[in-house]
């Protein structure tokens, strides 16, 4: 097959695209992409401050690595969550990130949960009997927590995640099949800063597959962590994207119609703003994050429990 | 192929699986023959990606990069330079 731009040998087919393109015309049309979708979805301009979340992972990096190219002032946040699950994951991930931001002398902050916290996020899981056998709740409770923390301490503008369109699409199934109305009304490229201190959350490559994200890290040569988070085995968002890639190999494009449809729904009113999130947040008397909780918020008090129960567990027994 | 020889036979390499087919049908039509959905992987000759109307040739080896977050503990880096 042949590159559409230059007649050379194809490195990548994009069959939703009936465009197929060379290494040389790849590196450039996904930057060009992205700075489209950053326009169409008011995400971003170059005089912001953005923090990219970084995992170490193909999606976070190659979106570092994109928005560097096109210009715009991006720092990463890694956050270390104590996963090691017989691969030393985070500790491999966090050194690919460390590497990635030394190698083009970009900023990387980065946070350590068990430093900050006193556990990490498999202790964390085990300690509260949250999300049985799998840390994942805490996890994303965590992370979420601390990326708006850091954005809103260190005066950042926007934080960008690396969610590309089989994410989104596999969220999105997700939501359908249980009609979580909440969680779909708050689904989109952008989530929009809330008062009190919620960071505005934008995901540039919403509307690149997987496969082209992934294609994009290895044609530019960045090193990834090829092992994905060992919790996330079994994990049923995998199913959806399994389940959504049968439905694309059978009709090119049906991912992104998937997609676009939906947000187009959104558009005329489908999903009500009152919907999502509660305009009625109060901030955490303990951190200053909003919550829709009545006194300490999710995370508060999910730590505060951990530390409980370490205490309680550190304790000399009485003879 | 040489013609009269017996042909051998194309490996693709997925993760920790090791697959044998035989040579001169697409990547694609492999892949489909195997039960592995083309769009979760991206297939690579000699370290370089190629795109999936590639005939498969006697006896070569065809690495294939998942694409699909998850389900790999320990499993072997396709990429080049990594190891395997």
């Amino acid at each position: 097959m042949k590159c559409r731009s230059c007649g050379q040998t194809a490195a990548i087919n994009m069959r939703h695209h009936k465009l197929a393109l060379c290494r040389e015309h790849y590196l450039g049309w996904i930057p060009e992409q992205t700075e489209r979708f950053i326009h169409k979805y008011d995400m971003f301009t170059r005089d912001d401050r953005v923090l990219v979340a970084v995992s170490g992972g193909k999606d976070s990096l190659a979106l570092w690595d994109v928005l560097t190219r096109l210009g715009y002032s991006a720092d990463g946040l890694y956050i270390g969550l104590g996963i090691d699950g017989g691969i030393g994951y985070s500790a491999e991930s966090q050194r690919l990130a460390q590497a990635f931001a030394d190698a083009n002398r970009l900023q990387l902050q980065v946070v350590d949960v068990a430093e900050l916290e006193g556990a990490s996020i498999p202790d964390a899981a085990r300690l509260t009997h949250r999300g049985r056998d799998k840390p994942c709740s805490v996890c994303g409770l965590t992370k979420r927590h601390i990326m708006n923390r850091v954005a809103r301490d260190g005066g950042y503008d926007v934080l960008a995640t690396g969610h590309n369109l089989d994410d989104e699409a596999a969220t999105l199934f997700g939501n359908t099949l249980t009609w979580s109305t909440g969680y779909l009304a708050r689904q989109g490229p952008v989530l929009p800063a809330m008062a009190g201190g919620l960071a505005r959350k934008v995901k540039p490559f919403c509307r690149l597959y997987e496969r082209e994200t992934a294609a994009y890290a290895l044609l530019r040569g960045i090193d990834y962590i090829y092992d994905e988070c060992p919790f996330a085995v079994g994990a049923t968002s995998i199913d959806h994207k399994e389940t959504l890639n049968r439905l694309e190999a059978a009709r090119p494009g049906a991912k992104l119609a998937f997609y676009l449809s939906f947000l187009e729904a959104k558009r005329n009113g489908a999903f009500p703003q009152e919907l999502g999130p509660s305009s009625a947040l109060l901030p955490c008397p303990r951190c200053g994050q909003p919550t829709s909780a009545p006194e300490a918020c999710a995370f508060c008090r999910t730590w505060d429990k951990v530390r409980a129960r370490r205490s309680a567990l550190q304790e000399p027994t009485t003879p | 192929m040489r013609r009269g020889a017996n042909p051998m036979p194309a490996t693709l390499k997925l993760r920790d699986k090791v697959y044998e087919v035989p040579p001169g049908m697409t990547v694609r039509d492999a892949l489909l023959r195997l039960g592995i959905e083309p769009e979760s992987v991206l297939p690579t000759r000699g370290g370089q990606l190629i795109t999936d109307d590639e005939h498969l040739q006697d006896g070569e080896v065809i690495r294939l990069v998942a694409v699909i977050s998850g389900g790999a503990q320990g499993a072997s880096d396709p990429r080049p330079g990594r190891p395997r």
